[in-house]
């Protein structure tokens, strides 16, 4: 196996918006970036992801191949997908982000392009009640499945078990 | 008569075996449970099974201060707890544009390699028990004591410190702290030479490790695999290098990389790894700077609005904070990226195709611990 050296490079935010923008055009997908603390992000329309995320992977020269992780954050009024890329080849980092609608969120699986994806959607989909369509295995992961309603969604609240406590009993 | 016979076995339905491993299995590292469907010795698929330890750390810290939530993240990865924290801290820094002294990135920094140090000998032990050596276990756990003595001076605890603060460190470093790591510096590469002519050399563990679950960049990179795991793939990459973060650029220190891509180069690689924090720390502790070891941050912490993503190197891999601020004093949402969720994610396909003995010692190349995974 050869070695491959990644090192230090300076990176501009500019250089991937100018790099992502005409290819995502061509493909038919509408991306508003914006930037915040040196990072950049990418909103696009939810039926857009799985293209997106394939363009993403497949472009040679933007080589996006590596996920980060992805999550869900629930703004009550409607959840928000996060899907965090990385290129090796260009140092790049992006985070791409979706809106769902919040009382029935449904979200293409990207499991078929980022193998990686595949318990991170599955975490997602029981954590935050999202329909991830396509997905090979969506079946309970980290939970046993037996709670009512989705833990991190914000309407979910943490149940705190009163005990009363009893002293032990005297030993006479 | 021959060619009957293998009719004959082809017309047989080919049964597989299930057979249930874990939760509670000393080669599973901690809880964690897979299902193996075999054929004789060789596994066909693998399905694991995790939650054994979820704690449900994300929603916890929705209900908690920042500071509040510090000392859980001890509690991810318990063998490499400073890092944790530190990934935490600066992931708050982020959000807060504040930046530790340089006298606390030093010390953030000792912290972080002398973790790396702990949590590496607890693969070398781990990975001889795999093997059926018990004696690396010993060795490898005596050693990691005298970092856990030295973090007693240091931090007060031993695996949870709660010592990185956001905005530099809880305390500043001792003296005594540079001789126990000078006495430490002396005795502990004569000591892993000892171990590495024990072990690495040792016909029967090459024989064990070398060839047996080969990985190729390409596919490590779709699973999502980072630090080790992907370095021991002829893969140059570190995050302290490539991002450098907490002034690890002012350091000299090699990156270790496999070039066949097996378990035994992911085992050299984290050997390797030893070596180099130990110059790392060598030199933090020479080049000290001088100067506060804190900056002054609010009482009640509350960063504006906004959200990021932090990452560094832990003892594992690639950790990440995700952290999403409304301006008030919890976190509105905080996600964790864990290596050992990646990894476990990634063990059926590493693990198919091998021998029941050779997925143990695949699992322990990776190096999980549970806590971080399951969350």
């Amino acid at each position: 196996m050869e070695i491959i050296n990644y090192e230090y490079k300076k990176t501009d935010n500019r250089d991937v918006i100018a790099a992502i923008q005409p290819k995502a055009e061509t493909a038919g997908v509408a991306v508003k970036f914006s930037e915040f603390k040196e990072q950049l992000f990418c909103e696009i329309d939810s039926a857009d992801i799985k293209k997106f995320c394939s363009l993403l992977n497949s472009d040679a020269e933007l080589s996006f191949e590596y996920i980060k992780f992805l999550t869900a954050v629930d703004y009550v009024e409607y959840i928000e997908m996060v899907y965090c890329l990385y290129s090796f080849k260009n140092n790049w980092s992006i985070i791409i982000k979706v809106k769902l609608d919040g009382r029935k969120p449904v979200v293409d699986s990207v499991c078929s392009i980022y193998r990686g994806a595949d318990w991170h959607e599955r975490e997602t989909a029981e954590m935050f009640g999202i329909d991830i369509m396509d997905h090979p295995n969506l079946k309970h992961l980290l939970l046993a499945g037996d709670e009512d309603g989705y833990p991190l969604r914000k309407n979910f609240e943490i149940k705190w078990e009163e005990r009363e406590y009893i002293p032990p009993e005297k030993f006479e | 008569m021959y060619d009957e016979a293998e009719i004959l076995l082809d017309d047989l339905p080919k049964d597989y075996m299930e057979v249930n491993f874990g939760p509670h299995h000393p080669s599973t590292h901690g809880v964690f449970r897979f299902i193996a469907k075999i054929d004789g010795e060789r596994i066909i698929d693998i399905d694991p099974v995790i939650g054994y330890l979820h704690r449900g750390i994300e929603k916890i810290a929705e209900n908690r201060t920042y500071v509040q939530f510090k000392p859980l993240v001890d509690r991810l990865d318990y063998t490499g707890g400073l890092n944790n924290e530190l990934c935490y801290c600066l992931a708050v820094e982020k959000l807060m544009d504040i930046e530790a002294p340089p006298r606390a990135q030093a010390i953030r920094v000792i912290c972080a390699e002398l973790n790396r140090i702990a949590a590496h000998l607890i693969f070398f032990g781990a990975m001889g028990l795999e093997t059926g050596a018990f004696t690396p276990l010993l060795f490898g756990f005596l050693d990691r004591e005298t970092i856990l003595n030295i973090f007693e001076i240091m931090a007060g605890g031993r695996l949870t410190f709660n010592y990185i603060t956001i905005g530099g460190v809880r305390e500043d470093i001792r003296s005594t702290v540079k001789t126990y790591f000078d006495k430490f510096n002396k005795e502990f590469p004569v000591k892993l030479k000892r171990y590495e002519e024990l072990i690495t050399g040792n016909e029967i563990f090459i024989k064990r490790l070398k060839n047996v679950g080969i990985l190729k960049k390409e596919d490590l990179f779709n699973w999502g695999a980072s630090g080790p795991t992907l370095r021991g793939s002829g893969v140059k990459f570190d995050i302290r290098k490539v991002e450098p973060y907490s002034g690890y650029e002012k350091y000299d220190f090699d990156i270790p990389v496999g070039t066949n891509g097996d378990v035994y180069d992911r085992y050299l690689v984290r050997m390797e790894e030893i070596k180099q924090s130990m110059r790392i720390v060598a030199q933090a502790l020479d080049n000290l700077p001088s100067g506060d070891f804190t900056v002054k941050v609010p009482r009640i912490i509350k960063p504006p609005e906004g959200e990021v993503y932090v990452r560094n190197e832990g003892t594992k891999g690639e950790i990440g904070f995700y952290i999403v601020s409304k301006g008030d004093k919890n976190p509105y949402r905080l996600k964790i990226r864990t290596p050992s969720f990646s990894h476990i994610n990634m063990l059926n396909f590493a693990a198919s195709g091998n021998y029941i003995a050779d997925a143990i010692v695949i699992l322990g190349s990776f190096d999980t611990v549970m806590g971080s995974c399951d969350r």
